[in-house]
């Protein structure tokens, strides 16, 4: 039992970073290797506000949100505007997106120094019990709110009008643009949506992630390999991967040992990929490349 | 029959005959060797690497980033079966290696994960590759902080080295790690050549620009792509095997996400699909890392590579190696508005095809 929530806990969070990645490409074909730094900077802003604004947990949460999305405009400023539509975009972007994560992380350095910061528990220390398994309220709350904020997101996708501008722009870029959808300004849009999502995710791990200048690299690499895993662009594959990615950590921490975590996340990709190319998207819909 | 030389065969001929030129001179006749020395070493190692990466992302087109990941674990390797052991453990003797058996290995080991790896990711497209080899070096170190055979957290000492004991921290010492890095890059630079430079590169090149094309004219795209996957992991284990041989041991440290950050930028800076861009790229990004790294704030040193490879993305289209041609394409196309707009526009009987 007590594995099946630490599942769900970690799917629910990764799924927030992976969802985030996943509709960059789709959305723009950007693999936005800035995602990490945005985590970073998103910790930062919390930390930042419950230091000099407040210690109510709501305002931390915004601190982290606000700046994890302020963190996709600048990744959208400096990086996508710049590049887009310029010959060889793709790699180009993977660069640009790496050198700003470089600059992002020693500037973090030069201005916070390399010591962690705390930021308190935002769901309280209480605790209770489900079914004979003890559950925290930083664990349950992370839950319910990554849920929540997921569901808002999928709503927003589906039935607001910038939503319907990014899910034309994810099925068809060329008539997207027909009907004048714009590109840049929904760049905007999908790069500070999943920057506040990465925000909401480091707020929600800041328990496990600390504020320091190269924490953002294993959330990095989780919400690759929930995006990898669950076939780019595929918000659903997205979901079920997240599961399965929280699944396999959580099993393997308590079957193994943590320290075996990403040799058995990167072994559950490779066999997918073996099977479906294209991931958990591949397998929801028959497809093979 | 014997290929006529022209300008640019005698600029490359020249580019790579002043380096060597330079390399000499700097070690012998301009800086103390002591300090020269070493930053040579990590100037070989750095350099094959990225001609082997390049051959990968250049040539090929395929992104990967699993470099660190097959370097350190062929050098961990290497290292092992070479007689390395724990700090503190005393096990000199126990195993022992002749050192070229130890670089042969390495490099055996270096195809044998290059295998690995491509099996289940050479058939997925560009991206999709990155984001599965990006995490490598990371699942690299992870499998190896668990081994206490490897040393665990601490990593491996007292494996064979290029040097006999009392040759270390000499001037012969010195001298003969020069001339293995030489001999080193120029392995590398000749495998770089006769790939790209032979038919393998040409399929990969083609495959590369148009898979539809590659596919139409018989290509077997996944074959190409595995051999030279296979090719570049071999020499990178081989350099993990110098690796060892250099410093008689290896660490986790290897595999920081610094150095791919490093080596990669290397590559990006110099420009990609030539050999000459990994040499420029290395040198320059090596020197601003070195110079900086004495300074009291050494994050500046990262700072600048990271705003030197931002303002390369944005600002060139083939990195620093193809500024000339960018130049030149620029006042081409300049001279010609230029004569455009003399001439003026067109008069209207001009516009009037003749006969209508």
């Amino acid at each position: 039992m007590t594995d099946v929530v630490t599942t769900i806990n970690l799917a629910a969070v990764y799924g927030l970073i992976g969802v985030g990645i996943s509709l960059t490409w789709a959305g723009l074909g950007f693999l936005n290797l800035a995602h990490g730094v945005t985590f970073a900077a998103a910790l930062y802003g919390a930390w930042w506000t419950q230091e000099n604004i407040s210690d109510y947990p709501g305002v931390i949460f915004l601190g982290g949100v606000v700046v994890g999305a302020l963190a996709g405009a600048i990744v959208c400023v400096s990086v996508f505007l710049p590049l887009d539509g310029r010959p060889n975009w793709d790699f180009r972007s993977i660069v640009a997106s790496l050198g700003l994560s470089i600059i992002g992380i020693y500037t973090f350095f030069l201005v916070f120094g390399p010591q962690r910061k705390s930021i308190d528990f935002l769901f309280g220390t209480t605790k209770f019990k489900l079914g004979g398994t003890t559950i925290t309220a930083d664990k349950s709350g992370a839950i319910i709110s990554a849920n929540v904020v997921m569901i808002l997101v999928v709503v927003a996708l589906m039935k607001s009008r910038i939503g319907l501008g990014v899910r034309a722009l994810t099925q068809n870029p060329e008539g997207a643009a027909l009907v004048g959808i714009g590109r840049r300004q929904a760049a905007f849009a999908i790069l500070m949506v999943s920057g506040a999502l990465a925000g909401f995710a480091a707020v929600l791990l800041s328990q496990i992630f600390y504020p320091e200048p190269n924490i953002g690299y294993l959330p990095l690499l989780k919400g690759l390999i929930v995006a990898l895993l669950g076939g780019l662009g595929s918000i659903g594959g997205a979901v079920v991967a997240a599961l399965l990615v929280g699944g396999t950590e959580a099993v393997t921490s308590h079957y193994l040992d943590p320290g075996w975590i990403l040799v058995t996340q990167f072994g559950l990709i490779a066999v997918v990929l073996l099977v479906r190319p294209r991931g958990v998207a591949g397998i929801l819909e028959g497809t093979r490349a | 029959m014997r290929k006529p030389m022209t300008w640019k065969n005698a600029a490359d001929g020249g580019f790579w005959g002043g380096s060597l030129a330079l390399a000499v001179i700097l070690f012998f006749f301009v800086y103390d060797n002591a300090v020269f020395g070493g930053h040579f070493t990590i100037f070989a190692l750095y350099a094959s690497i990225n001609l082997m990466w390049m051959l990968v992302i250049g040539t090929a087109g395929i992104y990967s980033f699993a470099t660190v990941a097959v370097v350190g674990s062929c050098a961990y390797l290497a290292a092992f079966i070479s007689g390395g052991s724990q700090a503190g453990q005393d096990l000199a003797g126990a195993r022992s290696l002749n050192v070229v058996l130890m670089l042969l290995a390495a490099a055996a080991f270096g195809a044998f994960l290059g295998a690995i790896i491509a099996a289940p990711t050479i058939r997925l497209r560009g991206v999709y590759f990155a984001l599965f080899t990006i995490g490598l070096a990371e699942v690299a170190r992870a499998l190896i902080k668990q081994q206490e055979f490897l040393g665990k957290h601490q990593g491996l000492s007292g494996a064979s080295r290029f040097l006999k004991v009392d040759q270390v921290a000499t001037e012969t010492g010195r001298t003969i790690d020069f001339f293995i890095g030489l001999a080193l890059i120029s392995f590398c630079l000749v495998v770089y050549r006769l790939v790209d430079g032979g038919r393998l590169g040409l399929l990969l090149r083609t495959v590369r620009e148009s898979e539809g094309v590659a596919k139409g004219i018989g290509v077997d795209i996944v074959r190409a792509r595995f051999a030279v996957f296979i090719i570049s992991s071999a020499v990178l284990g081989l350099i993990g095997g110098f690796y060892t041989g250099y410093y008689g041991g290896v660490s986790l440290t290897i595999f920081d996400f610094n150095t791919l950050l490093l080596l990669f930028a290397m590559i990006v800076v110099g420009g990609l699909g030539s050999a000459k861009g990994a040499i420029i790229g290395t040198a320059l990004i090596l020197y601003i890392d070195r110079t900086y790294a004495d300074f009291s704030q050494p994050a500046w040193r990262y700072i600048w590579i990271g705003i030197l490879m931002f303002a390369v993305t944005l600002g060139t289209t083939r990195g620093l190696v193809g500024v000339p041609a960018q130049i030149r394409e620029w006042l081409q196309r300049y001279r010609a508005r230029k004569a455009s707009s003399e001439l003026g526009p067109p008069a209207p009987a001009e516009l009037e095809a003749p006969g209508l």
